[in-house]
């Protein structure tokens, strides 16, 4: 799991543009949204075709993005319990 | 004149409160010398310590684009994190900013995104900049001002034109104050930005020592040759 959430890390500021941050400053259990790193839904698309190309996981609803977009921590744990065989599971 | 279009009052007389320069690794607010960095800093080292001086801690300038961001800082500078923000009705403030380039640093960007029929996916996070008027939204939800605001681009900064429309739209419409001026970035990376606040004078002009709204005024102060060093 440590792993997969360094790698996350990176992605989230690789697929948003978030140059003037590291991974070090992204703490895994950080709010991704409003008040923490101050994402919107925007950036939601972006991190859902994270997971689409990366991890072959699609989510179904709003409602589930809002879950597992919560902190990188979150995304990891769907991640984990979801992902596609041919992805590297 | 259509109606609509009668003056609100008399001939207005209009003041620049303010005004903020950034350029070749120097940020200059009101004449003083606010921050310097070798000129041969690139503009994301450059910008990124900046923020960090600016102490501002929004956290939404991470996704910015990077015109935005220079947008953005040159604007809370300009504004002091909003303790010069005029004490207005938030739709009585107005926005008028201009450039060369639009979007294009951030345009190109994106088409990187999406070079491959079999491998497409366009970014949401870039796309969403590739118009110059997101800095212009970025600046107007910072400060919640909700008046009249228009990028324009020409090949180079034009004071006249910009100090022809703001006065207009300051004699014309609700709009009691704006943020003028130029924020432009290539593809190079060459940066510069100078905003202007303006505002009605309310006393006479003998007692209000700011300089008058004229595109000369403009001009001159865009023109520091200190700057250009």
């Amino acid at each position: 799991m440590d792993k997969l959430i360094a790698q996350l890390k990176e992605l989230v500021i690789e697929e948003l543009f978030l140059e003037d941050l590291s991974p070090d400053d992204l703490d895994s259990g950080l709010p991704l949204f409003e008040e923490g790193l101050g994402l919107d839904s925007i950036d939601a698309l972006s991190l859902a075709v994270v997971l689409d190309k990366e991890y072959g996981i699609k989510l179904e609803d709003d409602d589930q993005r809002v879950e597992v977009f919560y902190s990188i921590e979150t995304m990891a744990r769907h991640i984990t319990e979801n992902r596609n065989q041919d992805h590297g599971g | 004149m259509p109606e609509f279009c009668s003056p609100k009052k008399g001939a207005i007389d209009l003041a620049v409160s303010r005004y903020c320069l950034v350029r070749n690794g120097k940020v200059v607010l009101n004449d003083k010398l606010l921050y310097e960095e070798d000129r041969s800093t690139d503009f994301p080292s450059f910008i990124r310590s900046l923020y960090k001086k600016d102490g501002s801690d929004y956290r939404k300038f991470f996704k910015m684009d990077r015109l935005s961001k220079l947008g953005f800082l040159t604007a809370d500078i300009l504004l002091e994190k909003g303790q010069h923000k005029p004490d207005l009705k938030d739709e009585e403030i107005a926005i008028v900013i201009s450039n060369s380039q639009s979007s294009l640093e951030t345009d190109a960007r994106f088409l990187e995104t999406i070079p491959d029929k079999a491998n497409y996916f366009p970014n949401p996070a870039l796309f969403v900049y590739t118009l110059p008027n997101l800095m212009v939204g970025e600046l107007c939800i910072r400060y919640r001002i909700k008046g009249e605001n228009i990028f324009f681009i020409s090949q180079k900064p034009d004071f006249d034109f910009l100090h022809g429309y703001v006065t207009n739209m300051l004699q014309f419409t609700a709009m009691k104050a704006a943020i003028t001026g130029w924020v432009d970035l290539d593809m190079q990376l060459n940066y510069e930005a100078v905003l202007f606040l303006v505002e009605e004078r309310n006393c006479s002009s003998a007692d209000d020592q700011r300089l008058p709204f004229h595109s000369k005024t403009m001009e001159e102060l865009y023109c520091k040759q200190y700057m250009r060093e």
